[in-house]
């Protein structure tokens, strides 16, 4: 286990292959604990070092929170998790001041938000304040109380989760505001043979709500994170690459199917995401495939279908591959 | 016949085992087929010890001849070994179309290629002589300026070069050996994506990446390996904007040298193969064997996929062997969605991205409507190395598809994500051939498919890959024809034949064309006498023609065409001398004059 442990001296050079390194390490403690979700692993870590949040949408009971606090553990970060209620106050998100009897003054109460890694359970089940006071803190990192602004704690990373089933007595999240998520995860059920091994280690006697048990080591610490993201931003990006990044989230904006097109912030995410996704593989420069491979989950929450197509059963991610089947390749001829 | 066969699948037997053909001998010959046979071991367990025999001894370990041909001892020559009495094999099923059954094997094949070859360059050297015959040769090849390969040949980074591979392998090895180590590289890469799309072997398309065209070809030891390589160190060169050293550089060249090669190889050498392992375990003339006796019309496709159109009604799609494009793939889209049922086996989601993902799987169990139905889950060799995402699961895979069904338009989609099930390998299995026998039956009585009775099956297998790489056909007449190019050579050897019975070739001896010079004596000639003849000055003109015909034939060939106009020896030596004696202008005979007029016609 020693030699998963962080060790800036035996590794004082951060340029790719550190960075390399130290993402797979990460996935690989991960894994110990949470079985059948590289994926969604990979693009949490890709959604971390990049520098945004995630919101991961799936059924209950598939292991969203166990993600969240193995990040956690691994990454050697602090962890809270909110439960998103319809009676949830914002307050109860930013925290508030309150009256200190003793000292004769009001005393600002941190809330759950000043933590790292923040797990915002079921977002859509908050009513809008409540989510516009998480989203508000998520895109500038800091949050206003009573007049006063406090910055939130480095890194600062929200793994929210939503449930694709049940729509009644929930407030969905504006367009605008999921936008704010860098990434949109789609997470299944495990396959079977993955869940007989998830059975097997309980038999064994792995306990999720015992992490420690596990003996999950921190691979990183949060200099190593902030290190991590500043090199992953080394990775070269060839300039046809960002007319190729600007086409795909430009098509969005013209496609039959689509009403509103994604933004900017689209293109910006699709690029940091892919440096990070390149970095993780070694590469010193980003591909056209990484792009592609992100594109999924970068573009699926951002660009809002036409009534007609919905009916018809069109659904995001079948404008985003028909996209990617349409715009050309640099480098490539048809 | 098929009715009594489907009562007999109903009750769980199988009346005539598909594989026990003499065509089939991996199944039936110990050995045959190895490499191939041994992936489909699994398939015999808990199956009689006569099913099989061969395939049994194989798996077992037993020695045997490695062959890649395994058509060899088919037909009436093929009471091979292991294989049934001819009076327990079932009646002979249609083949391919224009697939004669072949009985000698490699010698076949042998002679079979030997004889089209010939057919060619009888062709080519017919060909040639009508050329020089009508004097319309080009200059020689000595004159002919060569435009060097490598010449206009930019590296465009933006883009494959639309050049021809070899040329730019030619600009890739001259940029390697003048030291331009990321230019050979680029070059290098462009040549492979050449090669491979002028072979069929990939689609270049403008969305496709390098990494997608390598995994494409991961089936394909032959050519993956160079191409993952050329691919990795163009991807260096053009993304990562690193300098490359030459050692790189040269085995990237090679690769794509390699690749160059091999993908030329394969088309000369692929239909061939591919033909004769129609009857091996990957072969796919079991799949046709089993629709037929299962009661449906059944058909090979020998029409390009674009030309989809009502006239069929259930279409079998094999992706693991067709490859198609852009245009296919909307047709294939649009046939479904007027209302055809297309079963697809492999990746589909190119063409319906309503499947999904292409997911890994696990095994595979009964699914929707087949629930409830006297069927058992198809096996495959191990398990369904693939799965859908999305669809209706006819055969689920924990959580996802083995056989996803999807409504498309008034049509259906059936999509196979493991195309294994539809091989000659997998009908080895009774649950296997009972599953694909019954589905489009079944789909149509019990999942609302839009079939019509009898269903017509038409297969777009590996024999119709076959038809793609060869020109349509096992047999090079068969391609030919199915290529459309029949049709013309018929054209162009009717025309030499009339040309020929009128002009005389190839049988008379080829004239060399005219010189110039020749020509332009003769016109002048031609014009002095005719200048002559109007100003009455007759002597002068026959002199001119005398020496017109000495210059062209001299004294000796006037005396032989004397003779051949039926002259003595001395009659013919004296018309000589006189003809010679007239250009001189020491004679003016008209008679002279006439007599060479008839000697030279």
């Amino acid at each position: 286990m020693a030699d998963h442990a962080v060790s800036e001296t035996a590794e004082p050079v951060h340029d790719i292959g550190w960075f390399s390194r130290r993402f797979r390490a990460v996935e690989n403690q991960v894994a110990r604990v949470l079985f059948g979700q590289d994926d969604v692993v990979r693009l949490a870590l890709v959604g971390l070092f990049a520098g945004g949040h995630i919101l991961l949408e799936g059924p209950p009971g598939i292991g969203k929170t166990l993600l969240a606090r193995t990040l956690a553990c691994t990454l050697g970060i602090g962890f809270r998790r909110i439960q998103f209620t319809p009676d949830l106050m914002p307050s109860d998100v930013t925290g508030g001041n309150l009256y200190d009897q003793r000292a004769g003054e009001f005393v600002f109460r941190p809330g759950p938000v000043f933590t790292q890694i923040l797990l915002a359970d079921e977002i859509n089940r908050a009513p809008s304040k409540t989510q516009a006071a998480l989203l508000e803190a998520m895109s500038d990192r800091q949050v206003t109380v009573d007049g006063t602004t406090r910055a939130l704690p480095v890194p600062f990373f929200v793994l929210a989760t939503q449930n694709p089933i049940e729509s009644e007595g929930t407030y969905p999240l504006p367009e605008a505001q999921l936008d704010r998520f860098l990434l949109k995860v789609l997470v299944g059920h495990p396959t079977a043979a993955v869940e007989v091994t998830l059975l097997e280690h309980y038999l064994a006697g792995f306990d999720a709500s015992n992490l420690e048990a596990v003996g999950l080591e921190p691979q990183v610490d949060t200099e190593s994170i902030g290190r991590m993201r500043a090199v992953a931003r080394t990775v070269r990006v060839d300039r046809t690459l960002l007319d190729y990044i600007a086409a795909i989230v430009g098509r969005t904006r013209s496609h039959p199917a689509v009403d509103v097109g994604a933004s900017p912030r689209a293109s910006i995410a699709l690029l940091l995401c892919g440096q990070v996704l390149a970095a993780s593989e070694g590469r010193t420069y980003l591909v056209p495939d990484d792009v592609k491979e992100l594109a999924a989950p970068v573009l699926r929450h951002r660009f809002l279908l036409q009534p007609d197509a919905e009916l018809e059963g069109t659904n995001h991610d079948m404008v985003i591959r028909a996209i990617l089947a349409d715009v050309p390749v640099p480098g490539s001829t048809g | 016949m098929s009715a009594l066969w489907l009562v007999a699948l109903a009750f769980g037997a199988d009346p005539a085992p598909l594989l026990d053909r003499a065509e089939y001998r991996f199944c039936n010959e110990p050995g045959v087929d190895r490499a191939q046979a041994l992936l489909w071991c699994d398939s015999l367990e808990g199956l009689p010890d006569d099913v099989c025999p061969g395939l049994r001894a194989t798996c077992a370990g037993a020695e045997g001849p490695e062959s890649g041909c395994n058509q060899g001892s088919g037909g009436e020559a093929g009471s091979a070994t292991g294989a049934p009495e001819a009076s327990q094999r079932p009646p002979k099923l249609p083949d391919f179309p224009g697939c004669p059954e072949l009985g000698t094997g490699a010698l076949e094949a042998a002679l079979k290629w030997g004889g089209a070859l010939a057919v060619a360059v009888l062709v080519a050297v017919l060909l040639r002589l009508l050329v020089r015959w009508m004097g319309r040769e080009a200059a020689p090849a000595s004159d002919t300026s060569v435009i060097p390969a490598t010449e206009g040949v930019e590296p465009d980074p933006e883009e494959v070069p639309d050049r021809p591979s070899g040329d730019l392998l030619v600009a890739a090895r001259t940029a390697l050996g003048a030291g331009r180590g990321a230019e050979a590289v680029l070059l290098a890469r462009g040549a492979a994506l050449r090669r491979l799309a002028e072979r069929g072997r990939i689609s270049l398309h403008r969305s496709r990446t390098d990494r997608e065209h390598v995994r494409a070809l991961r089936g394909d030891a032959a050519l993956y390996e160079d191409l993952r390589d050329v691919a990795n160190s163009a991807e260096v060169v053009r993304w990562g904007g690193l300098p490359v050293d030459l050692a790189v550089a040269r085995r990237a060249v090679e690769a794509a040298g390699r690749l160059v090669a091999v993908a030329a190889a394969l088309a000369l050498l692929g239909p061939v193969a591919l033909a004769s392992d129609r009857y091996g375990p990957r072969g796919d003339a079991a799949l046709g064997a089993l629709f037929e006796r299962a009661g449906y019309a059944v058909t090979w496709r020998t029409k390009p996929l674009v030309e989809l159109d009502e006239t069929t009604d259930l279409l079998v799609l094999d992706l693991g062997w067709v490859f198609p494009g852009e245009d296919e793939h909307r047709a294939i889209r649009s046939w479904v969605e007027a209302g055809g049922v297309l079963v697809v086996a492999g990746d589909a989601s190119g063409i319906f991205p309503e499947l999904e993902d292409w997911v890994p799987s696990g095994p595979p169990e009964l699914a929707g409507w087949t629930l409830g139905l006297d069927l058992e889950a198809p096996r495959w060799p191990d398990e369904p190395v693939r799965a859908w995402s999305a669809g209706s699961p006819l055969v689920g895979t924990d959580g996802s598809a083995a056989v996803a069904e999807i409504p498309l338009g008034a049509g259906v989609v059936v999509g196979i994500a493991d195309g294994a099930l539809l091989e000659n390998g997998a009908l080895i299995r009774p649950e296997n051939r009972r599953f694909l026998a019954e589905l489009p039956q079944l789909g149509q009585a019990v999942g609302g498919w839009p079939l019509a009775s009898p269903i017509a099956v038409e297969l777009a297998t590996r024999a119709y890959a076959q038809g793609q790489g060869s020109g349509g056909g096992c047999a090079a007449a068969d391609s030919l024809a199915n290529g459309r190019l029949l049709a013309v050579i018929f054209q162009v050897l009717v025309l030499w034949s009339v040309v020929a019975a009128l002009r005389g070739a190839p049988f008379a001896v080829p004239r060399d064309p005219p010189p110039e010079e020749r020509l332009m004596f003769a016109d002048h000639a031609e014009a002095l006498a005719r200048r002559a003849w109007r100003t009455g000055d007759r002597g002068w003109a026959d002199a001119a023609y005398a020496r017109l015909w000495l210059r062209r034939i001299g004294v000796a060939g006037l005396q032989s065409a004397a003779a051949r106009a039926g002259r003595t020896p001395a009659e013919a030596r004296q018309t000589a001398d006189q003809i010679e004696r007239l250009a001189d202008g020491k004679l003016s005979d008209p008679d002279l004059v006439e007599e060479l007029w008839r000697i030279t016609r």
